[in-house]
């Protein structure tokens, strides 16, 4: 102690000095004694504050973030669950599943409600700002909170003795999808009979498919176009969806029959295996390893056996008595290629419209066939009405893996 | 501030100058000492301000000591929160696929293991034990449960070495716990 007294010209030998200037304040007083005591009381209640700002700082930056990760954390399950908004016409999932993942990471019993109900809410994002609302929603905006107001604002260790006993922090966090990464994409259309009246709709979905693919994702994700009656037909192959936007926005644009399209098996039936696997061949290249593949099925559901399928229908049978091409043959050709699918780590998601169909038993039928066949981060979507399949494609883009857009 | 040298050389007279005024203190030649050498000494008030200063730097030094600790605490605790976010992001996001056991399967998809710097960067764990601090051991845990679906990012340390100085057991026997849970993207095995 002494060394340090004589040599540290720190902390101690300031203490030392001072000392000494109270202890001869003292003796000019007629006192010696006590000089020390003062000093330590008026420095020790300094240190005792310095000291207590440290920790409590110390705590509020911890909490901080803690609050700042829990909201990205919700906003980012919320965003991964906006297709159900699509699905169900209500923000219910979104919501609770933003309340869920806030729970999991700032336990309610713990640090309050940090997410409440009307502290999620749904909107658009323009690419540089969140705009609650809309009927097709892009995005999540989260906002975290620990507040008096809320009940649950941070509490200091020693802010009271300051008048400070607690202090408030919010976070707001917007969600919505785009990586930047590759989102390679291809959409079966159903071109059969009983379809064809909605093949407006269809390409209009494509198109606003190709934009989500094309103008949010990133530069390098490819677009392709497989239109399927009994057999399948890559209308268009997969290309750079942003290199070659005009064209195939063109190309979609042209579909406007069967007959019109150049597809030889226009009349053979409706085989959705097929179209998937044609799809899982094209995405078999080493082009897309490793890279997100997605199938997006859009159809009325009903298969139509009226030929001989082979293996490159995803079904093989002769259509014959002995080896007939069944409904339930053909669903089950479709669910084994959605496995082979998921085995590639291929998503499919289906946009289901009923169509010319109106028996509630084929429609509740078909939706569970379609939901069958998703996979990965695909979602099975209902479009309510025709005009709904091209409003579908924003349920689609929601199903994008998310990524924190703005926080604040 | 610093004293400019008149000023340090006054400083020094003066104490000088007090010190000569004050009466020697007397010292026992002898033993035993002379009677009424006992009250000369209790009269004496040369070091009295090192004395009393001795007995005021113990609570000083505790009250210190207590800070560096908390501190210490909060900032293992803060880095620990980082870095639990970073993993389970990584494995959210199917960017890491692989835990300590290998690679991440629907029997392989809880792991507990402390940190060690033989982790491979192909290792989720290895992002939650980058950048910790190096005065303290921490235990990681990583679950991803498909079920829900979700990822499940753990780090816990001791509370008393994660504290480098808790001279006064002010976290004895606590741990410091940091998790983060995230929902599952994309395919889950």
């Amino acid at each position: 102690m002494s060394l340090n007294l004589r040599y540290g010209s720190g902390l101690a030998l300031a203490l030392m000095r001072l000392a000494g200037t109270f202890a001869r304040f003292d003796r000019r007083c007629g006192r010696d004694r006590g000089g020390m005591a003062t000093l330590c009381a008026v420095i020790i209640p300094l240190l005792v504050g310095l000291g207590t700002l440290a920790i409590d700082q110390g705590y509020y930056g911890y909490r901080n973030l803690l609050l700042k990760q829990t909201t990205q954390n919700a906003a980012l399950a919320a965003a991964e669950e906006l297709y159900t908004y699509y699905s169900t016409g209500k923000n219910t999932t979104v919501v609770s599943t933003a309340q869920t993942y806030a729970g999991n990471n700032m336990p309610s019993a713990k640090y309050g409600t940090v997410v409440t109900t009307s502290n999620v809410v749904l909107g658009t994002w323009s690419g540089t700002a969140f705009t609650a609302g809309g009927t097709n929603p892009t995005a999540v905006q989260v906002t975290g909170l620990n507040t008096t107001a809320n009940s649950n604002a941070v509490p200091l260790f020693l802010g009271s003795f300051f008048g400070r006993p607690t202090a408030d922090i919010s976070y707001t966090v917007v969600a919505s999808y785009g990586s930047g990464k590759a989102f390679n994409t291809i959409v079966i259309n159903d071109m059969s009979d009983s379809f064809s009246g909605e093949l407006t709709d269809q390409v209009t979905a494509d198109q606003q498919i190709l934009n989500c693919v094309k103008g949010v994702v990133g530069s390098s994700s490819y677009f392709g176009v497989t239109l399927i009656n009994g057999h399948s037909y890559t209308y268009v192959p997969l290309t750079p969806a942003q290199a070659n936007y005009t064209t195939l926005n063109s190309k979609i644009g042209d579909l406007t029959s069967c007959s019109g399209s150049g597809d030889p098996n226009c009349g053979t039936g409706s085989n959705i295996a097929s179209g998937m696997y044609s799809a899982i061949q094209q995405f078999s290249s080493s082009t897309y390893a490793g890279s997100s593949k997605n199938i997006v099925i859009i159809t009325d559901g009903a298969p139509n056996p009226s030929t001989t399928y082979t293996s490159v229908d995803g079904v093989s049978c002769t259509n014959s008595k002995s080896d007939p091409c069944t409904i339930a043959l053909m669903e089950s050709g479709a669910q084994t290629q959605a496995a082979t699918a998921k085995s590639d780590g291929i998503n499919i998601s289906t946009i289901y419209y009923s169509g010319d169909d109106t028996n509630p038993t084929d429609q509740a039928n078909y939706k569970a066939f379609l939901a069958s066949l998703i996979t990965g981060t695909g979602s099975a979507l209902v479009a309510p009405s025709a005009a709904a399949i091209d409003a579908s494609y924003a349920s689609l883009c929601s199903s994008i893996p998310s990524v924190l857009k703005l926080a604040n | 501030m610093r004293q400019s040298a008149p000023e340090r050389d006054s400083g020094a007279l003066a104490r000088t100058a007090d010190r000569a005024s004050e009466p020697p203190c007397p010292r026992p030649l002898t033993w035993p000492p002379a009677s009424g050498l006992g009250s000369a000494l209790a009269n004496c008030e040369r070091g009295s301000v090192a004395v009393e200063f001795a007995i005021a730097s113990v609570p000083l030094m505790l009250m210190i000591f207590g800070f560096i600790a908390t501190a210490a605490v909060f900032n293992t605790w803060s880095t620990m929160q980082s870095n639990t976010q970073y993993a389970a992001r990584m494995m959210s996001t199917g960017q890491i696929s692989s835990n300590n056991s290998g690679a991440i399967t629907t029997t392989n998809n809880s792991v507990t293991t402390p940190c060690s710097s033989s982790m491979k960067t192909t290792q989720v764990e290895y992002y939650a034990c980058t950048g910790l601090p190096t005065w303290t051991s921490f235990t990681v845990t990583t679950t991803e449960n498909c079920t829900t679906p979700s990822v499940t990012v753990s780090l816990s340390t001791s509370a008393t070495t994660a504290a480098i100085a808790d001279i006064e057991k002010i976290f004895s026997g606590n741990t410091i716990v940091a998790t983060t849970v995230m929902m599952k993207e994309g395919t889950c095995p």
